[in-house]
């Protein structure tokens, strides 16, 4: 379970153009299922992902993950709740140039250490599961909008991570590969994984599995839905 | 422990194929890094294979060799001295030597010219170092002839050239017998231009000059181990003198990995970025960038020193000879002996691998200590 007490994020505090993306947001997040926020440009969605999946920190309030305070960790544990919890899914992919497919996928687990081959045999099965297991050792600039995604699903995927958290997950990509991603989101669902999103695709607040829709303007809640 | 290691493979793994993906400018700077390691290399690997050569050579120099002082300045030394040298305890052999310099204006060199009594040499014949024979273009039987001092020509018979094994030390020199060192300098007679000893035990020879400088005033008795002390500090000198040169390199280099540091493309911030978001920490990027570091100046450091390497000992040493052999229009021609100092290569890796580990270490830790939710922000 995800809480969330108070919290506001605040950009580039002090100083000109400081911008307060978040106020005060409370928030609580049950485990399983999937979870959208949703809401116009601006409106604190990415911010509130990045502060629960432990990319950034609140400049005020509180955060715990199963009732452990994420909101005050030193960088290092951190990022080993990152690592070990959140799997993430970025609007432009974010993968690596230069590297295979495989290469892309296996990358989160470098700094763990697994055996070569265990690691490989896993980023190739998640492949497979994905239907991109022939584009293995391909080169990441050579794939279409829709593998490209799904590679980085698959990446989100290799450290086993409890939460996925999908930044706009449909915005590159056409109405049948964004069917396509919601469904593997879904099926990862199913799995009793957490998935959250965000988005103002409304392809993904119709999606099946989609338990919660959460409304955010200016940075505080304005709607909260059970689907 | 295979966790640490599995982890040291994939960071390496990862920072092989970045390397590759930035070719060009990888290129660019292994390049200019091997060029200055070899550079600095070639200084050392040459002045102290010269250092070397003349340590070997000396070892058959004179124990002690003693030369007459007048006001601070070398004078021809009385032959009557020679006695008083022979009865001082533990000097086993005293002789008296003939030598000076000839500047010979058609190649503009100077020339050693030595008696040398236990060659032989019938009176109008010599012996010439090789680079002598070679600027001459002198073969054995040619004639060669020196203006005496009479201010008549003096012919002379090359009756042979010198070992080039020696040429360090014998490059310029002329050997000649001392009927013909007399027509040509006129010197007093019973007189010499020094005296060389030997010692009966080596180690008192600084007792023996002692005992010389106080039976003989006026004289100026000097060791074997001063001589190779004097060549020692000739080519420390010369080596400074290059090093002081190449810092200015040294520095431009550093102020390249600097820019090259510092200047951390747009891509390779998203790269770190991205790689912080999907689990990597400031740790892990920081060693995957000394991995990199580690590798480029590793791989620049053994391609300029091996190049150095073979440039010194097998190339002949080209690049910095005129430097550091000396001055002269008469440079020796010899092939040093190859060898490798382990102290050498710890003090190069020091002068070069590590300005440019700083250089690079403290923007990359800038860039990796930047929040990873930039990443999301496209």
């Amino acid at each position: 379970m995800i809480e969330l007490t108070e919290v506001s994020k605040v950009f580039h505090e002090g100083r000109p153009n400081q911008c307060q993306a978040l106020r005060r947001v409370s928030l609580t997040l049950e485990r399983g299922g999937i979870t959208v926020f949703r809401g116009p440009s601006g409106s604190g969605k990415t911010t509130l992902l990045t502060l629960i999946g432990c990319l950034a920190r609140p400049t005020a309030g509180r955060i715990r993950l199963d009732g452990q305070l994420l909101s005050n960790l030193p960088e290092r544990f951190l990022t080993e709740v990152r690592r070990h919890t959140f799997g993430f899914v970025f609007q432009q992919f974010n993968l690596i140039r230069g590297l295979t497919v495989l290469e892309n996928v296996m990358l989160p687990a470098y700094p763990l250490g697994r055996p070569y081959h265990e690691l490989r045999a896993a980023a190739q099965i998640l492949l497979e599961q994905f239907g991109i297991g022939e584009k293995a050792d391909n080169r990441i600039e050579w794939l279409s909008g829709g593998e490209a995604q799904r590679t980085a699903l698959a990446r989100a995927l290799i450290n086993d991570p409890a939460m996925v958290i999908a930044d706009e997950p449909t915005a590159n990509l056409d109405s049948a590969r964004s069917r396509e991603v919601l469904t593997l989101l879904g099926e990862l669902a199913l799995q009793g994984r957490t998935i959250l999103i965000s988005s103002h695709d409304p392809l993904v607040f119709a999606a099946n599995h989609v338990k919660r829709l959460i409304e955010l303007r200016d940075g505080c809640i304005a709607g909260d839905c059970p689907c | 422990m295979s966790t640490f290691l599995e982890r040291q493979k994939y960071l390496i793994d990862y920072t092989l194929a970045a390397l590759r993906r930035r070719k060009a400018r990888n290129l660019g700077l292994l390049l200019v890094y091997a060029l200055l390691v070899f550079l600095f290399s070639s200084v050392l690997l040459l002045s102290q294979g010269l250092r070397r050569e003349a340590a070997a050579l000396l070892q058959d120099a004179p124990d002690v060799i003693v030369q007459r002082l007048i006001a601070g300045r070398h004078d021809l030394l009385p032959a009557a001295w020679l006695e008083p040298l022979r009865r001082i305890r533990g000097v086993s052999a005293v002789h008296g030597r003939l030598w000076g310099y000839y500047y010979d204006p058609a190649v503009k060199a100077n020339y050693t010219l030595m008696v040398a009594p236990d060659r032989g040499l019938a009176t109008h014949d010599i012996l010439i170092g090789a680079a002598l024979a070679r600027i001459r273009q002198l073969s054995i039987g040619d004639y060669f002839s020196l203006p005496a001092a009479t201010g008549q020509a003096l012919p002379l018979k090359v009756a042979g050239i010198l070992d080039p094994a020696s040429e360090l030390l014998s490059a310029d020199l002329l050997l000649l017998s001392e009927a013909s060192y007399r027509s040509l300098f006129n010197p007093p007679p019973d007189t010499f231009t020094d005296a060389v000893l030997t010692v009966r035990n080596p180690r008192e020879a600084r007792t023996v000059a002692e005992k010389i400088a106080l039976a003989l005033p006026g004289s100026r008795p000097i060791l074997r181990t001063e001589m190779l002390r004097t060549y020692d500090a000739v080519f420390n000198w010369r080596e400074g003198m290059v090093f002081v040169t190449l810092s200015a390199v040294l520095l431009a280099f550093v102020i390249l990995a600097w820019d090259q540091a510092a200047g951390l493309s747009a891509e390779e911030q998203r790269e770190i970025g991205i790689l912080k978001a999907i689990g990597w920490e400031t740790g892990d990027i920081l060693q995957m960038k000394l991995w990199e570091g580690a590798l480029l100046s590793l791989t620049a450091f053994l391609a300029g020193y091996v190049l150095a390497y073979w440039q010194v000992f097998y190339g002949g040493a080209r690049l910095f000879a005129p430097v550091l052999k000396g001055w002269a229009v008469l440079y020796p021609d010899f092939r040093l002996t190859p060898a490798v100092d382990v102290q050498q290569v710890l003090a190069l890796l020091a002068v070069t691998v590590l300005p440019y580990i700083v250089a690079t270490l403290i923007p990359i830790w800038r860039a990796a200590t930047t929040d990873p939710d930039a990443v999301m922000r496209g």
